[in-house]
């Protein structure tokens, strides 16, 4: 075993312990934190695959943004611990194991069909990973791409956010009223 | 290894740049409670001005550039386009400063809003790239979503927003989807790529039979339609223009209703000759449907915001015309019907704030009975209007609808044109009859009418003058939209 194997084993044990952990917790804010396990754990993933750019941005993103955007929601909506039933009754409980069949027996039939020529982890794998480590899409690459090629669009998407940003602004600020 | 900065010419960037920088100017000083809202109106007048009048100035110049990987165009196209945004926006923001008086503190924004509205339409004018056309259809709807429920206090005017915004992103969505499409099968979202490839030749290529271009191409026909509210696609619009506040209503119904346009034709005047003759069928079936469903519910309507909005859903049929016909005669007469519409609808709108009493807007149209004796000049500038938009001679609204269907007889859409004819007759009645009511019928009650502000009646005046001016001398505007088509033919 190569290092490059061993860490990929390591690094998707752990985002597959973080993303049962998710699931299994009962209090909703120790399912945001293990999520975040899980996000950290695929950007390891991203680096060998030679990603550097987006291993970055699913720190950033991901791990930072998203999650503080989880944990604010949680918080703001004060939830406790679920019951030990959980929320799944009835009805809801039957959809979710049909849905979750149907969605295992795609992701077999995928596996099995389309990455049956590749053994993850096998030697060639990591050739090719390594051959994209040579010769990867750099940040640089992005940035050519984002503030040459394409800037306007770029630079027009600012001024959505900010026509976003006073939108928002203006329909939820609350008005000082003022006596007369 | 250091970024190869692209070249760029700011001077022919000049209008975009001045709006961007008028728009933070009063970001900024909002913030200042010594600073008179009014004046950021006036600011915003001043920098739509500066803007009108580069626009006017690259014009005169003949400027014909593209930007940015040729993702930004500078023709006298889209100048032209710019020039109706302008107008639009300076009118709007001229009766604007009255309606919402000194008092209300939450105005910054609204103009801000203008501002990025007016910046979104003049993208989607200038763009010759299917991202920046979305982009600018985002920047310009998003302002408009909230501008539509900017009177939180009023259950309408936040119906209106929510029902705009929810109706308006499926729209966005399926415009966005047909991008995609449209992209998967030609491999660009270059739009005068896209149509060049529809052809090999004289021959049409096998791109313009693919099923997953066509069905792109009928996915933006959608988008496009929503935006400029063509039946079956205008449901929104009466519900929108009679909750917003009435300065808004006049906006929506003008610019956004012209940038749409100018994006339609941008893509469709060149690529619908190119395409299988069914798609010219779709686009003369909506024109009818659109006028003459327009003008039929018109009639029924009794508040004059609603009879307003489905007027102007009719005028958009009107131009549908010019776009069916697809030449150049037809994309320059759709380009100055939009300007004489923009100008008429706003005036119209005006006029509607204008009647105003001390308890709020007489909406219904039987309130302007007796107007005439009583209020000579409103009723005279409401009358100049509404014959402007039934399209009575000398007025430029005559002048629009004589090109538009001039140039589908070119184009041997007879029964568009028999149908736009009769469409006019029909929206004579409806229009006539508020002219009659303000004239020949008596007051049910003795309305207490608000002094006219002086910013209105400017806006009023401009107006006015614009009407008769192009009605009288059309060749003022048309030698200009007929020489932005000719360069783009070159």
């Amino acid at each position: 075993m190569t290092a490059d194997q061993i860490l990929f084993f390591i690094f998707g044990g752990i985002s597959l312990i973080g993303a049962i952990a998710v699931i299994s917790f009962r209090h909703p804010i120790y399912s945001a934190l293990s999520l975040i396990v899980t996000f950290f754990s695929q950007a390891g993933l991203f680096v060998l695959l030679g990603a550097h750019f987006v291993a970055a941005v699913q720190v950033i993103v991901y791990a930072g943004a998203i999650m503080v955007l989880f944990l604010f929601v949680i918080m703001l909506l004060n939830l406790g611990t679920l019951s030990a039933k959980g929320v799944m009754t009835g009805k809801l409980k039957g959809i979710a194991i049909v849905l979750g069949i149907l969605f295992a027996a795609q992701g077999i039939y995928i596996a099995a069909n389309v990455f049956k020529d590749t053994e993850v982890g096998s030697p060639e794998a990591i050739e090719r990973a390594a051959a994209l480590a040579d010769n990867p899409i750099e940040t640089y690459d992005i940035g050519v791409l984002l503030f040459r090629d394409y800037l306007l669009p770029f630079e027009v998407t600012s001024l959505i956010l900010l026509a976003a940003l006073i939108g928002v602004i203006v329909l939820v600020k609350r008005e000082n009223r003022v006596e007369n | 290894m250091p970024l190869e900065i692209p070249d760029i010419n700011w001077s022919l960037l000049m209008p975009q740049l001045v709006i961007v920088s008028t728009l933070l100017i009063v970001l900024v000083f909002d913030m200042f409670d010594a600073i008179s809202k009014k004046t950021l109106g006036w600011m915003t007048i001043v920098g739509a001005g500066i803007a009108l009048w580069s626009s006017i100035d690259l014009l005169q110049a003949g400027t014909d550039q593209t930007q940015f990987n040729e993702m930004f165009r500078i023709d006298s196209y889209s100048l032209f386009f710019n020039i109706i945004f302008l107008v639009s926006t300076i009118l709007v923001a001229l009766v604007s400063i009255s309606y919402l008086g000194s008092g209300d503190k939450k105005q910054g924004p609204y103009y801000l809003l203008i501002l990025l509205a007016t910046l979104g339409m003049m993208l989607m004018a200038a763009g010759n790239e299917l991202i920046i056309v979305f982009l600018g259809l985002e920047l310009m709807s998003l302002s408009l979503y909230v501008l539509a429920s900017y009177f939180r206090e009023s259950p309408a005017s936040s119906e209106a927003g929510m029902k705009y915004l929810l109706l308006g992103a499926f729209a966005s969505a399926f415009f966005l989807y047909g991008i995609a499409l449209v992209y998967g099968a030609a491999g660009t979202t270059n739009i005068p790529e896209i149509i060049s490839k529809l052809s090999v030749g004289d021959q049409l290529s096998l791109l313009s039979e693919s099923p997953l271009f066509l069905a792109g191409i009928f996915l933006l026909i959608v988008g496009f339609g929503f935006k400029v509210a063509i039946v079956p696609f205008h449901q929104w619009a009466p519900d929108v223009y009679e909750g917003a506040p009435t300065t808004i209503a006049a906006f929506i119904s003008a610019g956004p209703k012209a940038a749409g346009f100018a994006a339609f034709l941008t893509i469709f005047v060149d690529a619908l000759p190119k395409l299988p003759t069914q798609a010219t069928g779709v686009i003369v079936l909506l024109a009818m449907l659109t006028m003459t469903v327009g003008n039929v519910i018109a009639i029924a309507q009794t508040n004059i915001k609603r009879m307003l909005a489905y007027s102007s859903i009719a005028h958009a049929g009107y131009v549908m015309i010019g776009l069916a016909a697809a030449n150049p005669d037809g994309k320059s007469s759709a380009m100055l019907y939009l300007f004489i519409y923009c100008v008429m609808n706003i005036g119209a709108f005006g006029v509607v704030i204008m009647a105003r009493t001390a308890d709020g807007e007489n909406l219904m149209i039987s309130d302007y009975a007796g107007l005439g004796f009583r209020k000579p000049l409103l009723a005279m500038f409401m009358t100049l209007m509404l014959l402007s938009l039934a399209g009575f001679p000398p007025t430029a609204g005559f002048v629009g609808k004589l090109y538009v269907f001039k140039s589908a007889v070119e184009a041997r859409h007879y029964w568009l044109v028999i149908f736009g004819a009769i469409n006019t007759a029909i929206s004579a009645f409806y229009y006539l009859r508020v002219v009659v009511t303000m004239y020949m019928r008596e007051p049910e009650e003795e309305l207490e009418f608000k002094p006219y502000p002086p910013t209105l009646v400017i806006g009023l005046v401009l107006a006015a003058i614009g009407i008769l001016l192009i009605g009288i001398l059309p060749s003022l505007l048309l030698d200009q939209a007929q020489s932005a088509v000719q360069s783009a033919l070159l």
